[in-house]
This record gives C-alpha cells, structure tokens and sequence, in this order.
C-alpha cells in the first residue's frame, strides 16, 4: 500500500515543485552567462546599478524558490489530509502512518533536490565570478582544494568516505526533522477548531523556538564543559565528532517524536470539518 | 405499460397489480420468460428487494412460475389468467359500486345509468 | 446473520453542541436504507463517525464486527456531499486511485458507466461541469463491490434528469448482499426504493421501520408521514 501511495502522491504532485526548480536552474544558467559576458568589463553607471539589481534579484529567487518549494509541501500535506481531499485519503483502507511516511518521504525528496539544485547554483555562479573577476583565483582554488579537504579530513580523523556518508545522513535526517516539524504542526493545528490554519502557524512557531533553544543549550553545554586546558588534537576531533553525532541522534529522536504526534494525531484526532 | 405508482399505498401491492395486469393484456404472453429482478426494479426504479416480494407474490399464486433454468416464466395455465382477469373486474366493480353509491345512486339508478351509458356507447361506435 | 452495523450510546459533542445524542442504531444487510431528517439533525455527523472521519465523544460503532479502522474502510464505500477528487486530476487518474486502493472496485463497470456518460478518460476534471464530476464520483463509489455504501444527500440540489440517473446508477449497481444507507431531506423523490427508512431528530433516532409498513398501517406516503411527525 505504501508504494501504491508514493505513486499516488508523486504523480499528483511533481509538477509545482518541479517548475520550481526548473525556473531556478534557467535564472542559474543567466546568471552564468551574464557573468561570464564581456559586458561586466565595461565601466558604465547604469550598467553598475544593473549589476546589483540582478544580483539582488538572484538572491531573493533562490530564497524564494526554496521557500515556495517548502511552502508548497506544507499547502499540500494540509489539503490533501484535511480539507475536502481528505474525504478521499482519509477513507482510503490505508493506516495513518502509511499516508504520512508516504508524504514524508515525497517531501524529503523534493527539498533534497531543490537544496542541490540551490548548491549547484551558488557553486556555477561562484566559479562563473571568479573566472571573470580574477581567473588566477580559480585555478588557486581548484589547486587548494584537495590541501583544505585533507586538512579537514586530518582534523576530524575521517577519511574522505566516511565524512561524505555522514554529510550525506545528516542532511537527510535534518531535512526530514524540517519537514516533520511542518506536518506535526499542522496535526495539531486541527486542535483549534476554527481557526485551524493560524493553529498551524502558532504551533509551528512555538516548536521552532523550543527546537531552537533545546539546541542551543545542546550545543553549548558541551562546550562549557569541554577541557581546554587539557586540548589536544585527538580530543578536539573525538569531542567535534561526538557533538556531531549526538545532534545527529537528537534529531533523529526529535523525527520520531515529530512523526509519533503527526500520526497519532491523524489516527486518534481526526475531526474532519 | 408505465409504472404509474401511488404514494399512499404499499409500492409491493402495487407493483403486483402492474404486473397481474401486464400478464392479462398480454404484454407478457403465457410462457413468456420475465425480466430478471434487478432489470425489473430498474424500470420501475423501485427497490429490488420490494420487486422480489411482488413476485414472490405472483409465485404464490402461480401466475409466475419458477424454473430452476430459465428463471420466471409466464403461467401457461389460460384457466389462471382468466380467473385472475375476473377477480380484478370484480375489484373494479365492487370499486365503481362503492363510489356511486357514496354518490348517493340506488342499485337501480346505478344500473339504469350502465345501460343508457352502454348505449351511448354504441351509438358512438356504430358512427 | 449478524447486522451489518451496529451502533452503540453514540455521542459527538462540539464544545457544548450535542450534534449525536446517545444514538443507538442496528443496519441489517441487503437493504436500502433512508436516512431521513431534518437539516442539522445530525445525519451528516452519524455517517462521518461511520466512515472514520470524525471521532466519536463516546460510544460505539461496530461495522460488521469492527470499529471504523482500515478494515472497514475496506467494506465501506462513502459518498460525501462533496468534491473530494481533485480538480487537475485526470478522469482515469481518479479511476487509477480506486483501482489501487479499494480490491473490490470493478474497473469494468466503472469504465462502462463512464463511457454511457461520454466522458473521455483523459479529461482533466476541472473542466467537466460540477454535475459530471458527482456523476463521476457516484460512478467510482458505485462500481466497488462494498458491504456498505454510505450516501450522503446525493440528490441534493440537482435536476430531475440528474436524479434520474442517480438513482439508476444506485439501483443498476446494487446486489442484494449489501446496504445501501442513503441519507436525505427529499424523502418524496426516493422512497420508492427504499426498504425502510431512520428518521433522525436532534441526534437521536426517532423511528426505524419498513416503507410499506408506514404506507399499510398509516395509509400515507413516507413523505407525508414524516412531515406529520415533524410538524410536532
């Protein structure tokens, strides 16, 4: 039933997200070939303002994009489960869980590939940047890079697998964690009868500020306690490589709790309007 | 034949009397196989399960035989059609009889008006 | 046989709105069934607790032997009194749906139906207009082999032409072995074929009882009878 839902979900809902992205790699590919024109090279005063206009309405798009995207998943999790839509999805002979792991994962999915479409983008216009501004600088780059990658790996006691693989989870697991922040708000949004959608919002804001502060005094504590006299290369990379790990596990806990609220909201709460 | 359906009287009593008439006039003929259930209800846009006790009603009468083949069939005993011809013409008369005389007609007067109206009748006819 | 539905003490209160009272019901199988009253009366309500979509106050519903869960959902085929197909969905999209979902939809007889309304399987659904799309939905909830089709106002506020083939649809579709519970305030347009009829008042069940018997014991339609009791 799963996989008949991911199929359900996927084909109903690839198209905004995709437009989405698709709008943000044709603005890349401008910002490119402006950059890379001969055009910067002339000294004009309209020309100036021009420059930082585009530049300005490159920013506000990839923040839009990626918030459209995010907004979106958001508008879509709330009509499909609890609007008239969810006359349908509510009464299909699927578990709750089932529904919400399908969206879940459809959502990840989608802020995974706008996240390295928004990556991809910053790194082209960057690399486009330097080869007009100062092309000894990329070379210089390029050159250092392996150097300041070593020097990281050195620093953390990881070879160069290991640190991709555990990039690679924790950006999953931290995306799902924003994603289920967005559904569970949602869920216990429907607790204010009538006003359901400002509910959303509240609870959302309030569970931001709490995820907030919980990491913050996460963070830091550790921080406080750490032995600085006693500093030495093997202690700082075990103590960065435990930090990053218990925040990997925190917001793993954090999913799980997160999707615990979400389903047993739609399974034991469910007081369709 | 439509399926013309009073409000105040039970649909299945009604929907014999349809059918009863419909076997009379020939409509359905003596051995004719009838409609199925479903088929009938659709037409009469009744309930099925209130068709099937019409014609369960049919079946205890005999009109409507059941055959473990060919489903419902017309009785081919003329003998029952007949006799349900005139049990229904006797329902129509005690009827007409009934209302004359909440007309406040006599017996007499009834019958006087059957035969100048018979008359009349005729007349029309032979024109 | 046991009853199809069984429904226990039902209670739905919205803060101090008691919108279900203290319900007690029994759904035999293999009839149609009315359920008739008033708006506001609390039909809606009852049948939403039916279909799990909202949550009992307290009480209980037993659908062949089982709270509303995924294996009623199963056995339950549910018509809102809305549209809750999505607008930039494909006729066949929608079709695809209860293919998938539902293991006793007949995709032959839906695709049948469909065709008798010429509907082409690759019109998006917003632009059919909002009669063909109810069509569409009664179509797809009446092609499922369901223990129970729950209905709720399907003649509300259309033509007679339309209601016509709504009752068709309902009457051409349905086998003996399910019910149909079909809740309205047009009693005079339906009670031809139905079986008997709930009537519903401030949430609690006022009368169940068979059409012809009303029309044998009180010699008046279903319609008249109802509004005599609710004159009062």
């Amino acid at each position: 039933m799963l996989k008949k839902l991911l199929k359900y979900d996927w084909t109903l809902y690839w198209r905004t997200p995709a437009i989405i992205n698709i709008f943000l790699l044709i603005i890349t590919g401008v910002g490119v070939i402006f950059l890379i024109s001969p055009l910067w090279k002339l000294d004009d005063q309209l020309l100036e303002y021009l420059k930082v206009l585009a530049g300005f309405f490159y920013v506000v798009s990839i923040f839009a994009g990626s918030m459209a995207v995010t907004i979106y998943i958001a508008i879509r999790y709330y009509k499909n489960l609890y609007t008239d839509e969810g006359y349908l999805t509510n009464t299909l002979p699927v578990a709750p869980w089932q529904i919400i792991l399908s969206k879940l994962l459809i959502s990840v999915a989608w802020n995974l590939i706008t996240g390295i479409v928004v990556m991809l983008s910053v790194f082209a216009l960057f690399m486009a940047f330097l080869r007009t501004f100062d092309s000894d600088g990329v070379q210089e780059v390029l050159r250092n890079a392996p150097e300041i990658m070593q020097f990281l790996l050195d620093f953390l006691d990881m070879n160069a697998f290991t640190l991709i693989l555990f990039s690679v989870v924790y950006t999953v697991i931290s995306t799902t964690f924003s994603v289920l922040m967005i559904f569970s708000a949602i869920a216990l949004g429907q607790l204010f009868t009538g006003h359901r959608v400002a509910g959303a919002v509240l609870w959302y804001i309030l569970q931001y500020v709490v995820v907030q502060i919980a990491s913050a005094v996460f963070l830091n504590a550790p921080i406080m306690l750490f032995n600085v006299a006693g500093f030495t290369r093997s202690s700082g990379s075990t103590f960065i490589r435990a930090l990053w790990s218990g925040q990997t596990l925190a917001t793993i806990l954090g999913s799980l709790l997160l999707f615990f609220i979400a389903e047993s909201m739609l399974r034991r709460n469910l007081n369709l309007e | 034949m439509v399926w013309n359906l009073n409000a105040d009287r039970p649909i299945y009593s009604q929907l014999v009397e349809i059918m009863q008439m419909r076997i009379i006039t020939g409509f359905y003929k003596p051995g004719d196989r009838l409609p199925s259930v479903r088929d009938l209800a659709t037409e009469a846009s009744v309930n099925p399960n209130t068709m099937q006790k019409a014609l369960a009603e049919l079946e205890r009468s005999s009109l409507v035989i059941t055959q473990r083949t060919s489903g419902r069939t017309v009785t081919e005993n003329m003998e029952l059609i007949r006799e349900t011809q005139r049990q229904l013409a006797d329902e129509h008369i005690r009827h007409f009889f009934q209302s004359m005389r909440e007309l406040g007609f006599s017996r007499e007067e009834i019958l006087a008006l059957i035969e100048k109206s018979t008359q009349e009748e005729e007349i029309v006819w032979k024109l | 046989m046991e009853a199809l539905a069984e429904i226990k003490n039902l209670t739905k209160a919205y803060g101090r709105k008691v919108a279900v009272n203290d319900m007690n019901l029994t759904i035999p199988r293999g009839r149609i069934i009315g359920l008739l009253g008033p708006n506001g009366s609390g039909k809606t309500t009852l049948i939403k607790m039916m279909s799990g979509l909202l949550r009992p106050t307290s009480g209980s519903i037993l659908i062949n032997g089982c709270r509303p869960g995924i294996d009623t959902k199963a056995k339950i085929s549910y018509l809102p009194e809305r549209t809750y197909l999505q607008a930039d969905m494909k006729v066949c999209d929608a079709v695809a749906i209860f293919q998938d979902f539902y293991p006793d939809f007949n995709p032959e007889r839906a695709k049948a139906m469909l065709d008798s309304l010429q509907v082409p399987q690759d019109a998006r659904l917003k632009t059919l207009s909002k009669g063909t799309r109810e069509k569409i939905q009664l179509i797809l909830v009446m092609s499922r082999n369901a223990d129970l089709f729950i209905l709720d106002e399907p003649i509300a506020g259309v033509d007679p032409a339309a209601r016509d083939y709504i009752l068709n649809t309902i009457l051409t579709n349905y086998n003996g072995n399910s019910s149909i519970l079909l809740s309205t305030h047009l009693i005079s347009d339906i009670e031809n074929i139905l079986d008997e009829v709930i009537f519903i008042r401030e949430g609690q069940v006022l009368a169940q009882m068979g059409v012809d018997q009303i029309r044998e014991e009180h010699g008046q339609s279903v319609d008249s009878y109802f509004r005599r009791v609710f004159a009062c």
